[in-house]
């Protein structure tokens, strides 16, 4: 008996103890700030001890913490957030302290970033933007947006903006990248030219199939075609998921059809894969690519293969490669909300958020400094308005890397583009280049599985869909007898109930 | 007699104190987690946290039923576990015995090492090594057996009927080295008296480890088992995702519990359906613990865990 009492008491007291220190934890990461950033592959800003001292010399001024994805290395950051402090401190009254966070551990860092106020602003990314209004990550910005200056409201259309309304309430801003997308065909320049092909001249899927047969011939110990990244052949192509980049019930023909189907039985998807089977049989594909881990550009690149597909913006294509549009310029309706920002719902400072994010899409000396840096340490002006790097650096061994990262920041419109971009004009280019996309007919569907009904069978359909989708698009699965069959194992996980659902929705959106 | 009870106690409490450290670590790693079990019967909401996010009931587990592969992922985990504690033992116990047979104490040393090195080898290394034997354009078996051979290269990751195999050799070849130094310590320390008699009483080789060795091995056996079937509705993520390099083609063979919940919440990034599908693995493994103790305690009780 005594024993028991002994072991219960023991227990008791150790329980009050690892409480305690738990508490303290909570504690801690409170104050400590970005308990959740500083772990993996984030990079924190509590290191930049300039701002943080700037900050307590100010006084009282509001030290808004920002989450933004960093894609090169940017050690350097500090400097930049310490001049970007300046500005802010002056002008706006508040301070900034920067996490960037790597691509491969966004999803997982911002996830836990959001479970606090460790973030104030944040970037909204890698996940449908109705997810993370569904999870209560999003704010409600609609009175910010009404209140925020004429300068602000110039710079989206409506149906951009639109775009980032989930049932009627603005809840992230998008930020300036390509909502549309030319899909291209990019080629080695140098074996181009000596099979005697212009880049301009291909412009359907006919020429491209023209070009890499003789390709093979000439080059046969190289992959004539090869995925884009990883095992995903290209990214994207004329059919529209309808606020899903899973393509779980699709409109075809770039958005313009109105009949939902699943992406097994639609005729642009069963056309595609037939021609990359036949290349597939023919020798042209890369064998491997479903376990492929390399980019399409650095395998033409290194001389491993002769061409790619991809989707692009108006930007020029990588050195040493040409490219050529095959389906002009379309924006589906995912695409605008594919990257927005946002504040976070537990914010302690929603307002001084909104006034540097505000500050962040208007502001050109702010935006010239987050995109570019420091001038005459990160780049250097050209005559012709554009810049470049300091000699001897190039993007990737920048210690601030962010200049051809632009389209993963908010605004850029007014920043001295890098020159690897292609044009001194590119960003007046990419918003002219925006508003002439052709827009889908799903654009603004929301894709909202709780309220549809339809979250079970979206789970079950979406696992159907990854095991032959990229065989599929690859070419090595034979659409002949492979199609039949991932369509019926779709209906039976209920394909046919998730395109009813989508399509009432279409219909509602079409009236 | 309360003397005595008083000293009894102090002499435990010391014995009791040692164990803080323990029960604290316990404690705090694993009991006041359990709090969060609540998230798999919630619909769980950023902006309100864990105590206010609405309840939903059994809504959550839905998912796992209702689908088709639920039946799939279910089998897979079992029947790879299945395998895996079966072949896995008879493996590492004929092992352990062949290293307890060798006379050079070096060649020994040696074969522990050699063993173990599959064993601290990351899965994600280990899935290259493996590509690197089924890759369609280089692998080593395309490339160097089925082409001289004038047959044509397989596509390996396309191909589920190899793949249970496949799955099977890679676990037992990776985690064999580990579990046979466990029965091999075991083994050199089963009294050698015990030996001794045998060879006297005329047992030859096979006699002294039918009825010497194995024997001596029941009980680790035993527990190893048990410790593996309580985590049979648990497979080894990294083996069945990253070894078939997530490839679609193969899901009906490689998707186990871990893999579908993984596949499902990166892309769908839903916390209260993982916590149920996690939820669902624990009181599962927990009965079959229970399950496989209680068959232990009616065939042998002194065997049985508790």
């Amino acid at each position: 008996m005594k024993l028991k009492k002994l072991l219960g008491g023991l227990l008791a007291a150790s329980m009050v103890l690892s409480l305690a220190a738990c508490g303290g934890g909570d504690g801690d990461s409170q104050t400590g700030g970005n308990a959740g950033g500083s772990t993996g592959g984030a990079v924190s800003g509590t290191e930049a001890g300039g701002s943080a001292g700037g900050a307590a010399a100010n006084g009282e001024m509001p030290v808004v913490k920002a989450a933004l994805p960093g894609v090169l290395d940017m050690t350097d950051y500090p400097l930049v957030q310490e001049e970007m402090n300046k500005i802010l401190g002056e002008k706006y009254g508040i301070q900034v302290e920067f996490t960037f966070i790597g691509m491969g551990s966004w999803q997982q860092q911002t996830n836990l970033l959001l479970t606090g106020s460790d973030v104030d602003m944040i970037a909204y990314f890698q996940l449908p933007l109705n997810t993370f209004v569904s999870n209560g990550q999003c704010t409600n910005l609609d009175d910010y947006v009404a209140n925020a200056s004429d300068e602000f409201k110039a710079l989206f259309t409506e149906e951009q903006m639109n775009g980032c309304k989930i049932n009627g309430v603005q809840y992230a801003i998008p930020n300036l990248r390509n909502y549309g997308n030319d899909f291209i065909m990019l080629c080695d320049e140098a074996k181009l030219t000596e099979l005697g092909y212009k880049a301009e001249d291909i412009k359907t899927m006919d020429d491209a199939e023209e070009v890499l047969y003789a390709a093979h011939e000439k080059y046969p110990d190289i992959y004539t075609v090869v995925p884009q990244s990883n095992a995903t052949f290209v990214n994207g192509w004329t059919w529209d998921g309808l606020g899903d980049q899973n393509y779980i019930g699709v409109i075809g023909n770039c958005g313009q059809d109105t009949t939902v189907t699943d992406i097994f039985e639609n005729p642009d998807f069963i056309e595609f894969c037939t021609r990359t089977h036949k290349w597939f049989e023919d020798g042209l594909m890369m064998g491997d690519a479903l376990s492929n881990q390399e980019t399409g550009n650095v395998q033409v690149q290194n001389g491993a293969a002769f061409a790619y597909f991809a989707n692009s913006s108006n930007a020029a294509p990588p050195a040493g490669l040409t490219k050529s549009v095959i389906v002009s310029n379309w924006t589906d309706s995912t695409n605008i909300s594919a990257l927005t920002y946002g504040i976070n719902p537990l914010s302690t400072q929603p307002d001084a958020a909104w006034t540097l994010l505000e500050a962040l899409y208007t502001d050109t000396d702010l935006m010239t400094l987050l995109i570019d840096g420091i001038e005459g340490t990160h780049y250097v002006m050209n005559d012709d308005g554009s810049c470049s790097y300091p000699e001897g650096v190039t993007s990737s061994s920048s210690t601030y890397g962010n200049a051809t990262c632009y389209w993963a920041m908010p605004y850029a419109v007014g920043v001295p583009p890098i020159t690897d971009l292609g044009s001194p004009t590119f960003f007046d280019d990419l918003v002219e280049f925006n508003n002439a996309s052709k827009v889908s007919k799903g654009a603004g569907f929301v894709l909202d599985t709780d309220a549809m009904g339809i979250t079970d069978e979206y789970a079950a359909c979406l696992s159907v869909k990854d095991k032959y989708y990229n065989g599929l698009m690859n070419g090595i699965l034979d659409p002949e007898t492979v199609m039949a069959q991932a369509h019926q194992e779709m209906v039976d996980s209920g394909i046919e109930k998730i395109c009813e659902a989508k399509q009432a929705a279409l219909d509602e959106l079409l009236k | 007699m309360k003397k005595k009870s008083i000293r009894n106690l102090k002499m435990k409490l010391a014995l009791f104190s040692m164990m803080i450290p323990g029960a604290i670590y316990l404690i705090i790693n694993n009991y006041i987690p359990m709090f969060g079990l609540q998230i798999a019967f919630k619909k769980y909401d950023y902006s309100k946290g864990m105590w206010k996010s609405p309840w939903t009931g059994l809504s959550n587990f839905t998912y796992l039923f209702k689908t088709k592969d639920a039946f799939n992922m279910t089998r897979n985990t079992l029947l790879y576990n299945l395998a895996f504690i079966i072949l896995g033992t008879v493996f590492a116990v004929a092992i352990a015995i062949m290293l307890n047979e060798l006379r050079s104490a070096k060649a020994k040393k040696l074969y522990q090492v050699l063993f173990l090195i599959p064993y601290l080898i990351s899965m994600v290394v280990v899935s290259y090594i493996v590509f690197a034997f089924l890759s369609y354009d280089n692998g080593f078996i395309n490339n160097s057996i089925l082409l001289p051979l004038g047959a044509k290269g397989i596509n390996w990751y396309t191909e589920p009927k190899y793949w249970p195999f496949i799955l099977v050799l890679v676990h037992l070849w990776k985690g064999f080295g580990y579990s046979s130094i466990i029965y091999f310590a075991t083994v050199i320390g089963i009294d050698s008296a015990l030996y001794e008699a045998a060879v006297i009483d005329g047992a030859n080789s096979w006699q002294r480890i039918w009825h010497v060795t194995l024997p001596g091995l029941k009980t680790t056996i035993i527990t190893m088992t048990l410790l593996s079937v309580g985590r049979i509705f648990y497979s080894d993520f990294g083996l069945f995702y990253q070894v078939p390099q997530n490839s679609g083609m193969l899901a009906n063979v490689t998707q186990t519990i871990d893999v579908y919940v993984y596949k499902g919440l990166t892309q769908l990034n839903d916390v209260g359906r993982s916590s149920a599908a996690g939820f669902y693995q624990s009181i599962v493994g927990f009965l079959m613990v229970l399950l496989a103790n209680f068959i232990v305690r009616k065939i042998d009780e002194e065997s049985a865990l508790f």
